[in-house]
Parts: C-alpha cells; sequence; structure tokens
C-alpha cells in the first residue's frame, strides 16, 4: 500500500463522514485485500486500530494489511480445536482395519430426498430425487427394517444419506422434514392443469 | 467473452464462494432453529462466534468432506478444499449449503441478495529449475533484476457486467499460508507442503438477486477456462 493512499484514507477517516461506504483495495506483489467497508458501522474500530497503529508507525502496513483480511473473512480460517463443538455425540470413530491402522469418521458422499410410494411388512419403495437440477428421479427398493421406529405413510418424505470411509459404507434414513423441500416433490395440481378441459365422448 | 473449459490444467486447490446479501438485523434470532436441524449429520463440528452481537456467525465445519459453510448478517459462505471434480457434480454438502441460504432468504428481515463472488485458488507443481528459469526470464515479465525471489502479475477487467481478477505467480511453500491454500490440512494438498511450481488465483464477481447451484459451478466453468487459458498462452499452446 502507498503511503499515500493510507494518508488519503486516514483523511477520509477523520474527514467527511457523509459518506457511509468506502471501497478500499491493496495490493502488493502476492496478496491483496478488498472490503467494503460501513465507515458508520465500523468508524469507531477502525479510528482505534488506525490511531493505535499511527502512533507506532504510519508505515506498519502490515498489520494494517491482516486487519483488513480479518475483517473481510474474520473466522474462516481459524481451526483452533478448543474453538469447535461437535453437533452430535461423538461415537467410536475410530475402527481397526486388519493392518492395524485407524481411520476416523465418516465421510458423506450422496443424499437424496425421496417419498414414500409404496410399501409393505418387508419392503419400502421409494421415488428418489437422484438429480435437483435435471429433475431426475429414479424408484428405489429398500428392507422395511431400514425404516424401523418411523410411520410409514404413502406420499411421506424421507432424507437418504450416504457415507463412507475405507472397506465400509453406511445409509441413514432421516424422516426430518425441515431436511427436505416439498419443492422436490412437486405435487400435480390436477384442479389447475385441466380446469376448463371437457371430456367428448367418441361418436 | 466468455471463458469454457473442459479440464483445468493447473490443479484447483481451494475455492470459497460466497453470496453476499443485504444485512439481516435480526439474523442472530432466526438462524438457530434452521440450522440445527442439520446437526444430525456425521462428523459435523460447529462454532459460533462473537456470540450476542449483530456480527454473531455460525461455521460449519464438515472436515472429511473438505468443507466449511458459514453465515452471518451479510453473507453466506462456502470454502472447499479437495478435488473440484466432487463439487462440479451432484455434491451432498454444496446442496446443504444452497438448501440453508433458501431458509435464509425466508427470513423476515431478508431484503435481497447483491452479489455472488468465486474465488480459485490453483497450484501448479513443477520442477524447481523449470520454476527458477521462469524466474529469471519470463514471456509475460518485462525483468530488468535478473534471477527473481517471486513474481506475480495482475490482471483485471469488467466483461458482461462480471469483475474479473486473475492473478499468476510462482509457488513455494510460504504461498500456503498467504494464501490459505489448505485450511483443513486436507490430504488432497498435503503435497503442497514441500514442492514449488506456479498459482494462480481468479476471483469472478457479479452482481446479482439470486444465487442458484448452476450459477455457482457456471462460475466455476469460467474460472477455469481463465487459469487454461492463460497457461495455454505462456506455454506457447
Amino acid at each position: 500500500m502507498e503511503t499515500k493512499d493510507l494518508e488519503t484514507f486516514l483523511n477520509v477517516i477523520e474527514g467527511d463522514l457523509s459518506s457511509s461506504r468506502i471501497n478500499f483495495t491493496a495490493a502488493d506483489n502476492k496478496s491483496f485485500a478488498t472490503s467494503s467497508l460501513d465507515l458508520l458501522e465500523k468508524e469507531n474500530i477502525f479510528k482505534n486500530i488506525l490511531t493505535k497503529e499511527t502512533e507506532k508507525s504510519p508505515f506498519e502496513f502490515e498489520t494494517f494489511r491482516y486487519f483488513l483480511k480479518e475483517e473481510f473473512k474474520k473466522n474462516l480460517y481459524e481451526i483452533a480445536d478448543d474453538k469447535f463443538t461437535d453437533s452430535k455425540p461423538v461415537e467410536d470413530k475410530r475402527i481397526s482395519l486388519s493392518e492395524g491402522s485407524f481411520i476416523i469418521g465418516w465421510k458423506l458422499v450422496q443424499t437424496e430426498s425421496a417419498r414414500l410410494t409404496e410399501f409393505d411388512e418387508e419392503k419400502v419403495v421409494l421415488e428418489c430425487l437422484i438429480d435437483k437440477e435435471e429433475k431426475i428421479y429414479e424408484e428405489k427398493e429398500f428392507k422395511a427394517t431400514y425404516f424401523q421406529g418411523y410411520t410409514l405413510q404413502i406420499g411421506k418424505l424421507f432424507k437418504l444419506c450416504f457415507y463412507e470411509r475405507p472397506n465400509q459404507v453406511m445409509m441413514e434414513v432421516k424422516d426430518n422434514p425441515n431436511l427436505i423441500s416439498e419443492n422436490d416433490f412437486p405435487k400435480n395440481q390436477f384442479q389447475e392443469k385441466y380446469s376448463g378441459m371437457t371430456i367428448k365422448k367418441r361418436k | 467473452m466468455i471463458f469454457v473449459s473442459q479440464r483445468t490444467i493447473m490443479k484447483i486447490r481451494k475455492i470459497i464462494y460466497t453470496i453476499n446479501h443485504i444485512h439481516i438485523l435480526t439474523f442472530k434470532d432466526q438462524y438457530k432453529p434452521i440450522i440445527a436441524h442439520y446437526f444430525n449429520y456425521e462428523s459435523l463440528r460447529y462454532r459460533i462466534d462473537d456470540e450476542n452481537t449483530i456480527h454473531e456467525s455460525i461455521r460449519l465445519d464438515f472436515p472429511n468432506e473438505g468443507f466449511i459453510l458459514m453465515y452471518k448478517k451479510d453473507a453466506a459462505m462456502l470454502l472447499y478444499e479437495g478435488d473440484i471434480a466432487l463439487v462440479k457434480k451432484s455434491n451432498p454438502v454444496v446442496e446443504i449449503f444452497f438448501d440453508i441460504y433458501e431458509k435464509i432468504k425466508k427470513f423476515e428481515g431478508f431484503v435481497r441478495t447483491t452479489k455472488h463472488n468465486l474465488e480459485i485458488n490453483a497450484v501448479d507443481l513443477d520442477k524447481k529449475e523449470l520454476v527458477d528459469e521462469q524466474l529469471e526470464t519470463n514471456i509475460f515479465l518485462k525483468n530488468p533484476f535478473g534471477k527473481l525471489d517471486e513474481y506475480g502479475t495482475i490482471y483485471e477487467f469488467v466483461r458482461n457486467e462480471k469483475k474479473y481478477r486473475f492473478r499468476y505467480g510462482n509457488f513455494n511453500k510460504l504461498d500456503i499460508q498467504k494464501f490459505e491454500l489448505s485450511p483443513l490440512k486436507t490430504d488432497y494438498n498435503k503435497e503442497l507442503f514441500d514442492a514449488v511450481g506456479f498459482m494462480s488465483q481468479v476471483i469472478i464477481e457479479e452482481l446479482t438477486t439470486t444465487s442458484t447451484l448452476s450459477k455457482f459451478k457456471g462460475l466455476i466453468n469460467e474460472g477455469e477456462g481463465m487459469i487454461n487459458l492463460y497457461t495455454n498462452l505462456k506455454n506457447g499452446n
């Protein structure tokens, strides 16, 4: 960042605050930060930071750039373990392979929204949405035991989640309606579609 | 000008996709009930930052899949570190990202989406001798200084109402931290840590009122096309 740019920026901060937005771009040989800042919101933070930095040295651009990067993608790159929480109780994540090595964690490889079309004591047939963009559906049959504990009725929506890790696959059936969009299985609006049409008898 | 590509010559290492929207002042009071439903996925880790402030944000890490999703009052962000081919076809975590965003759009305080942008970071590892040769003589660089330690060129332009920023330069292990190329420390990017080569970074920004999965994939294809175009030109193809 050029010295002149910093001075100009400082003048804007301390001078005309009627402008509520400022676009700031800094570039050096290999890195840059771009940030669009609402001065009215950021004024106090910026003034404190800038004042603090300029008291030390007006040319400590590294700290200034780091601040901008931090603001722009704040919290995105921090991966300190102690700040994270597992979203569900951690069960045994390690498995022992025949060679004695350990693998941690399942990898989610596919999810499918599905609608129940047929069921009996032994099997459940689902209409599965294979490709959301292309609207491709496929009918699949599953063992009824996979749906143990769930109320089965025609038209009910499920979410199938497929996980894998070396030498293992896992399918999970979820019936949480908040995970499935009803738009994935649009209902035929017969009345809308066929209203105004008449049925003609063949002569 | 539309940049279209079949396959990227340089290996894409990380992408960040951001959807910006007008600030939702009530975001912190509304997001938890909708995101909580996704907590039943295996290996999901989460973190809430700036809790109980207007800047409160939630970050969802899918470390096994190589994704970080982040939601805050003015943006939704997706970071992916891994094989780009897995993102270009049907991907469950990408679907989760857009599902959650569609639900955020139904918040009472949501006004509209303003823009989206995609950042692609690609690295091509190569032999040290070839990299050194480029640091000394390069057809795109007027270099009066002899052998360099680092170089980078930046191109910025606007086409079809999209802003493009393309950067190309040499790569060494210092760039891993500088560009945060491996935030999830995946096996996919392990090879970066002891190698040299060349890297490119593409940023595409577009004003839009809707952001969809197909637009997201379209930006990825465009970014790949730009990388290929430049790399081919540099290699004399």
